[in-house]
């Protein structure tokens, strides 16, 4: 009885911790055993797509002009234009989020200064600057989605912004129409106004216009072509015959290139002059130049926009495409380059030895893999041979670019804006410039 | 006691074993490496994913397709091709070879994607092999072979219309228009309404150089829907984007507030993302549609807060965000400056009816009749654009007499009445009408088109 009484205390004490551990191992194992780490990770294939360059010989250094704080911003379009006539260059911008127009403006400590021009602009995709009322200032046209997202909804409206010295005073210029993403000022019609072309990118319907100047500041329309998808109408003299014609990329249920030939007194010839049957090529641009200086003007393409697709990725195709002007409206095609998901492109000599150069930005180039170009520039040899250079990874999600004198040292720079739609979020960016530093051996 | 003692060890010896061996499981389990995922998504989103990816579960071809299903749907391709290569592994099988398909389309690896179609796409007729074939089509397209991509779309079979589409569209694009007629006739049979198929119908007629037929084709589209479904990949991962993290909460709260005016999911849900860091990585107008949620259910504090950070953080003065400002003005009586907010809407966005009605109340309460009676006129024409275009023509007609019985100014009016009057048949009435609206506006571009039709004559022609 005593040597029982005396192996109780220890044996008690064992039991209660049998049933102390008993009754913690299974919220322990709860805990625990989530947290354990696997042995076996799935192996996943690290470079899936997307394309990287030899970095830029040229020295760019990279600068924010404008702090997006917080927010994802939805840069549409950027322009290098001297808007207040200072000699030096501003950067015009359509913000497609703020819903508004602004001027980035150099001031002398160095910053950028920040002024909005306009606001209550249902998602401006693109401004043209011009003197409108010929009362020799600038006035601006902006183009309005209505909608940066997809959709297809009578949304869409040209305005122009009327420069009345203190401000801009907005008059409708076109409307009942679908989302519009591009309008370029031409006379087409040869009696001394300006006119406009006009682009209804809308999304399964659009179409391709030419609004006849009639004077005061009354336009009427004419439909040239009926296609959803077309982004840009860059007007110019394609064939040398002395008047203005228009240009048109088609973008979405078909991928064409498209011309309308002017016949003078506002009558145009349609002119299909290159389509693909991929219509997953993702035409986001396009851009006339005289490429190959050759006196003709030749047209850039970039491709890459899949945004119809939720999570876009780079593709074999992507790139940008050059067409030739060979006359007598005959382009020849040539793809120049492979950066995956290229969504604009802009020309200038970037490098100053005569010929023309190409930069070109990417929307989504497969961002997981850090090395991946964001921004690159095509290193023109003089015979229309391009090297690509990496100028930078990062911000990334560009969609817009141009080229210009942006410090006034003579040397062109580059900047761009950012669409930052989708992830990841961890390189974003508003307006981004690059600037052209002198080179070591310059320097030397 | 002895036999507590050893009843104790023995459930503890049990619960070791079974531990231990759940250790085991996780330690051994293959698990798939995660992206970045703070960087893509919301917080909820993001966790949901993460548990999902590396929670042990069964190692079996199934499990590993589902989780390949959520990373496609998310755009984390490296991570869906690496559990489809596993699911590959524990069990090959067409569903399988079909998604492989999928995820090499879209990371561009174009030869690797047809390889996985083709094992799939055979001559049984059955809907997944048609889905292979039509599929193989399109690679066809994105290699520019005209050729492969007409016999994939042809071995498709003739009821997988997506296919029997694309077969038009070739024959239209290359120059054989003339052997489109019966891929048309089965289209309309089936599709009669659908947005893309009159305006392929448009460019049928233009390749066959009939301009007249192409005009009344592409005068349809402008009223048709889209119907057909093309992209079947999209249409495969969207409803999978529903089944996770804040996406999902946000229809589940929805549904409760629509269907049983339940406010507290909805409430929950706005105070939920008002604490979470990452709520812009969710969607562009995340924000303002939890407002207007909040609002619905009587939220009116989680609303306000919403809107004020989609003004100040977000920066996205949407039309929206200003309707709901004015919705919360409105609800205070605070008259003005609701009107300050539904006019910054209709500024942004000038084709909303809805705002409009709103705006008519507004200036009543206001006293101010002008606006209020123009804000009337807008929303009618707003009522009647929007039957117009869903081609409800009696009805679109009905409002714009109304309008313009008050209101014989807007030239606008006139224009669309006369279609109505067209497209019923009462081509005098409709030429009337045209006259009516290019007296009013003489540079009304479409009118100046209709009559010129009419009248046979050229567009510049009309004085």
């Amino acid at each position: 009885m005593s040597s029982r009484h005396e192996e109780s205390p220890l044996k008690t004490w064992i039991e209660w911790l049998l049933v102390g551990l008993v009754l913690l191992l299974p919220p322990l194992a709860w805990w625990g055993i989530p947290r354990i780490p696997s042995r076996q990770m799935l192996p996943v294939e690290a470079a899936l797509g997307g394309t990287r360059y030899e970095p830029s010989q040229l020295r760019l250094e990279r600068r924010s002009l404008s702090d997006p704080g917080d927010a994802r911003p939805f840069i549409a379009n950027v322009q290098v234009i001297d808007f207040d006539d200072d000699g030096r260059s501003d950067v015009l911008v359509c913000d497609a989020k703020q819903n508004c127009l602004k001027l980035l403006t150099r001031t002398d400590e160095g910053p950028w200064n920040e002024r909005v021009l306009a606001t209550d602009l249902a998602a401006p995709a693109h401004a043209t600057v011009l003197d409108m009322d010929g009362d020799g200032d600038r006035d601006v046209v902006v183009s309005l989605l209505g909608d940066i997202l997809p959709n297809d909804g009578v949304i869409g409206r040209l305005v122009w912004l009327e420069n009345t010295g203190a401000g801009f005073e907005t008059h409708l210029l076109l409307d009942d129409v679908r989302r519009v993403a591009d309008c370029q000022p031409g006379d087409f019609d040869g009696d001394g106004d300006m006119d406009l072309a006009v682009a209804v990118f809308g999304y399964a319907r659009g179409q391709v216009l030419w609004l006849e100047n009639r004077g005061e500041g009354r336009f009427r329309d004419h439909e040239l072509l009926n296609a959803p998808g077309t982004i840009h109408v860059p007007v110019a003299d394609f064939d040398g015959d002395g008047d203005l014609d228009i240009a048109a990329i088609v973008s979405q249920e078909e991928e064409e290139l498209w011309a309308f030939e002017n016949l003078g007194k506002g009558k145009f010839q349609k002119r299909r002059l290159w389509f693909t049957i991929n219509d997953d090529l993702g035409s986001a641009g396009l851009v006339a130049d005289d490429l190959d200086q050759d006196g003709d003007v030749d047209l850039l393409l970039p491709v890459g926009d899949n945004l119809e697709i939720a999570h876009c990725h780079p593709q074999p195709y992507h790139g940008c495409l050059w067409f030739e002007n060979k006359g007598n409206w005959q382009f020849d095609v040539r793809r120049i380059s492979d950066l995956g998901t290229t969504y604009a492109c802009a020309v200038g000599d970037l490098d100053a030895d005569g010929d023309r150069d190409v930069v070109l930005v990417s929307l989504v180039n497969n961002w997981t893999n850090p090395e991946n170009a964001s921004v690159v520039w095509l290193e023109n040899d003089g015979k229309q041979n391009f090297t690509p250079w990496q100028i930078d990874n990062q911000p990334t999600h560009r969609v817009t670019v141009a080229v210009g004198d942006l410090d006034g040292d003579g040397r062109p720079d580059v900047v761009t804006g950012g669409l930052h739609l989708n992830g990841p979020f961890d390189r974003v960016g508003g307006v981004v410039a690059w600037f052209q530093r002198r080179r070591q051996e310059e320097g030397r | 006691m002895s036999r507590i003692r050893t009843s104790l060890a023995a459930l503890l010896a049990i619960e070791l074993l079974v531990i231990g061996g759940l250790a085991w499981r996780k330690s051994m389990s293959p698990v798939v490496p995660l992206p970045a995922l703070r960087e893509y998504h919301d917080s909820q989103t993001a966790a949901e994913l993460q548990a999902l990816l590396q929670s042990p579960g069964p190692d079996s071809a199934e499990r590993w397709r589902s989780l390949a299903d959520a990373c496609l749907a998310y755009g984390h391709y490296a991570q869906a091709d690496a559990c489809l290569e596993r699911a590959w592994q524990r069990g090959e099988s067409r569903d399988i070879a079909y998604q492989r398909g999928l995820c090499d389309s879209r990371l561009g690896r174009l030869d690797k994607s047809r390889g996985w179609f083709e094992k799939v796409a055979d001559d049984s007729g059955g809907l997944l092999s048609s889905r292979a074939w039509y599929q193989l089509g399109r690679l066809a397209l994105r290699r520019e072979d005209a050729e492969g991509a007409a016999d994939a779309f042809r071995r498709a079979g003739d009821f997988y219309w997506p296919a029997v589409y694309q077969r038009a569209k070739l024959l239209v694009r290359g120059g054989r228009a003339e052997e489109a007629g019966p891929l048309f006739d089965r289209l309309f049979g089936q599709y009669g309404d659908d947005l893309r198929v009159w305006q392929l119908r448009a460019r049928w007629y233009e390749a066959l150089g009939d301009e007249a037929q192409a005009d009344r084709a592409f005068d349809r589209a402008a009223r048709a829907y889209p119907s057909l479904g093309l992209d079947d990949t999209e249409l495969y991962l969207r409803p999978i984007r529903k089944k996770y993290g804040f996406v999902r909460d946000f229809g589940v709260a929805q549904e409760k507030f629509h269907k049983s005016n339940e406010g507290e999911p909805a409430s929950q849900l706005a105070r939920r993302m008002l604490a979470d860091p990452l709520w812009q990585n969710a969607y562009l107008t995340v924000n303002q549609d939890v407002a207007q949620l909040a609002l619905q259910a009587n939220d009116v504090e989680s609303a306000r807060r919403l809107l004020d950070r989609q003004f100040i953080e977000q920066r996205y003065p949407s039309s929206k965000a200003w309707e709901l400002r004015g919705d919360l003005a409105f609800r205070n009586s605070n008259w003005q400056e609701a009107r300050e907010g539904y006019l910054h809407a209709l500024e942004i966005s000038p084709t909303r009816g809805e705002v409009e009605t709103l705006l008519v109340t507004t200036a009543e309460k206001l006293k101010q009749p002008k606006v209020a009676s123009l804000a009337r006129q807008r929303s009618v024409m707003q009522i009647g654009l929007e039957m117009f275009r869903r081609n409800e023509i009696m009805d679109a007609g009905g409002m714009f007499s109304e309008l313009l019985d008050t209101h014989p100014e807007w030239h606008h009016a006139w224009f669309y009445l006369a279609e109505c009057e067209r497209l019923r048949g009462d081509l005098e009435t409709a030429r009337t009408y045209y006259e009516k609206c290019l007296a009013l506006n003489p540079d009304h571009g479409r009118a100046r088109w209709a009559l010129a039709h009419f009248l046979g004559i050229k567009p510049e022609e009309i004085e």
